[in-house]
């Protein structure tokens, strides 16, 4: 085993071996004033935390969906068309 | 004379200034400046993103919005302003359908009546904005005020910017037709006008009718 695989290994233990809990707790204020509160503020950070955890992934999905459709358009209209087979006409230089 | 091959790096170089220049490079299917703008709009999104959050922590943990001493907003004329602004994408939709179609005069009744509804959709706010500060509605009044003003005042100060590069490039289109140093900034402008108009949509549904 070499030292690397041995580093992996150790980390993959602490990993595995760290309480729960601990990964679970985020700011401890905000954790102190919703843990088991019934108080409509819990219910309103937590949609916050969605709304906010979800924009990447939105953004990020379209722009990518945008550009597969638009390179998949282009291929479609001009199959063959690279830089090189652009001619302008009338150039005497 | 005999027709040459053009490369990567020349090709747009050797358009004449008075050929209209396609947005996009030969054989590229996304130019390099509207991928930029998207991720300009995406960063943008992040930043509107991050006050909708904060608003919704607000919004959604309140018994009552708005809380009773103070005024509601004025919804009946938001609706109109609304409207306004999306007439104004609609007019810079036919804009970049001119732009496209090489028809000057398309092109520039499509920016000048987008900048004109842009700049009635601010002027609105802004009467909308000095009634409600007379009614006591201040950015100091608690989170009522302090998140309308702030989300509704960012996306004023992006209509407002989107207004200004509209006349740059009114002014611009008058001056200099079709040549190619209007042609793409039109594009990427249409692109942002778009983007703010489509914030305002959603801004309108969580501040005024949510």
């Amino acid at each position: 085993m070499t030292l690397r695989h041995a580093a992996l290994s150790a980390l993959a233990a602490l990993l595995v071996a760290m309480p729960e809990q601990v990964l679970a707790q985020g700011c401890a204020m905000c954790r102190t004033t919703l843990a088991g509160s019934d108080d409509p503020l819990v219910g309103a950070i937590n949609a916050s935390v969605i709304f906010l955890m979800s924009m990447p992934y939105l953004i990020v999905g379209s722009i990518g969906g945008w550009m597969y459709l638009t390179v998949r358009r282009h291929h479609a209209a001009s199959p063959a068309e690279t830089f090189e087979s652009v001619e302008v006409e009338g150039d005497d230089t | 004379m005999a027709p040459r091959r053009v490369t990567p790096s020349g090709s747009l170089l050797l358009l004449s200034p008075e050929m209209p220049v396609p947005a996009t490079a030969p054989g590229l299917p996304i130019s390099n400046a509207r991928l930029a703008m998207v991720i300009f709009l995406a960063f943008e999104t992040m930043l509107f993103a991050a006050f909708i959050a904060a608003f919704l922590v607000f919004r959604l943990s309140a018994t009552a919005w708005p809380p009773a001493d103070l005024p509601s907003l004025p919804i009946a004329v938001t609706w109109l302003n609304t409207f306004v602004l999306i007439a104004s994408g609609y007019a810079m939709s036919r804009a970049v359908r001119g732009l496209r179609r090489a028809d000057q005069r398309q092109l520039e009744r499509g920016l000048m009546a987008a900048g004109i509804l842009g700049s009635l959709f601010l002027a609105v706010q802004g009467s909308e904005w000095v009634r409600l500060v007379q009614h006591g509605l201040t950015l100091s009044t608690g989170m009522y005020g302090a998140t309308f003003y702030t989300l509704i005042g960012i996306h004023g100060v992006h209509v407002l910017s989107a207004v200004l590069w509209l006349l740059i490039l009114v002014v611009g289109v008058q001056r200099d037709r079709f040549r190619s140093r209007v042609r793409v900034p039109i594009e990427l402008c249409a692109m942002y006008w778009y983007f703010v108009v489509a914030v305002w949509g959603a801004l309108f549904y969580l501040v005024y009718l949510l």
